[in-house]
């Protein structure tokens, strides 16, 4: 569904934010390689995971996407925004995965053994969650994709438009979409997200 | 009291991400406060944006797999 699945050149996207005007670009410039690699794993695997619904898969998603980025980082340049080079190749791994018919549809009806969003913070947050996340996987890819990339993971829209290839506005268009949908997903579900009050 | 200005429907998303300088931000709130329909409505999705952004927050937690630490290990060291 929706548009062609080409791949996205991660050097390119990760230069458009080498003015960095968000809290991607504190990298220190001479922290190891590494390190700034590492700190980025946790995002990597939260994305993927909301992604395609397969924690294990997921992971492999992950993994892949460190060997890609290990063997192609002097292509990286210091002081560009890490965390948008690491999400296109990420999502290159998938869409390569796609193309090849190894996964398919990539992003849904996956839908196995749902997956444990557990939370810390009280019965009534988890079950809330759950509800979200439910209501989330219910939506079209590219809905489900832009929530994950800007509320979730809090990325700018621009950030988001280098990683989609796509023009802010249409980010900015296609986000309004997914929440007034996701809104709807809730309300379907029954729950109380309306605003009557507290 | 002077009525509200108008607001964009980008601005109110912006509100909701909250991207707004203090200013458009304060603007954003005459505005609702003004318009009780729009509010309910802004006011359900700034509750979906808040549960958004707790999503997934465990998985941030959890320790680094052996098998990710290992790949990094093959950077060459400078």
């Amino acid at each position: 569904m929706g548009k062609a699945r080409g791949l996205v050149d991660e050097t390119a996207v990760a230069e458009t934010h080498k003015e960095g005007n968000s809290h991607l670009s504190g990298v220190q410039e001479d922290q190891p390689m590494g390190e700034l690699l590492a700190r980025e794993i946790p995002r990597l695997r939260r994305y993927a995971r909301l992604l395609v619904r397969d924690n294990a898969y997921a992971d492999d998603l992950v993994q892949e996407c460190l060997v890609r980025a290990v063997s192609k980082f002097h292509t990286y340049t210091r002081g560009t925004n890490l965390r948008a080079w690491l999400f296109v190749i990420l999502r290159n791994v998938l869409i390569n995965d796609y193309n090849r018919g190894q996964r398919g549809p990539v992003f849904c009806e996956i839908q196995d053994s749902h997956a444990n969003v557990a939370i810390a913070g009280g019965q009534e947050q988890h079950l809330l969650l759950e509800e979200v996340r439910d209501a989330l996987d219910s939506l079209p890819e590219d809905h489900r994709e832009i929530i994950l990339l800007v509320p979730v993971e809090g990325l700018s829209y621009e950030e988001a438009a280098a990683i989609l290839e796509l023009p802010v506005g249409t980010v900015r268009s296609r986000l309004s979409r997914a929440r007034a949908g996701l809104r709807e997903a809730l309300e379907q579900r029954g729950v109380a997200h309306g605003g009557d009050g507290t | 009291m002077k009525s509200p200005e108008r607001v964009t429907d980008d601005e109110i998303q912006e509100y909701l991400d909250d991207r707004l300088p203090p200013e458009r931000k304060r603007a954003v709130e005459d505005y609702l406060a003004a318009h009780p329909e729009r509010a309910v409505e802004v006011k359900a999705l700034m509750r979906q944006q808040q549960a958004l952004r707790k999503l997934g927050s465990d998985i941030l937690d959890e320790p680094i797999p052996d098998r990710f630490k290992e790949i990094l290990g093959r950077l060459p060291t400078k």
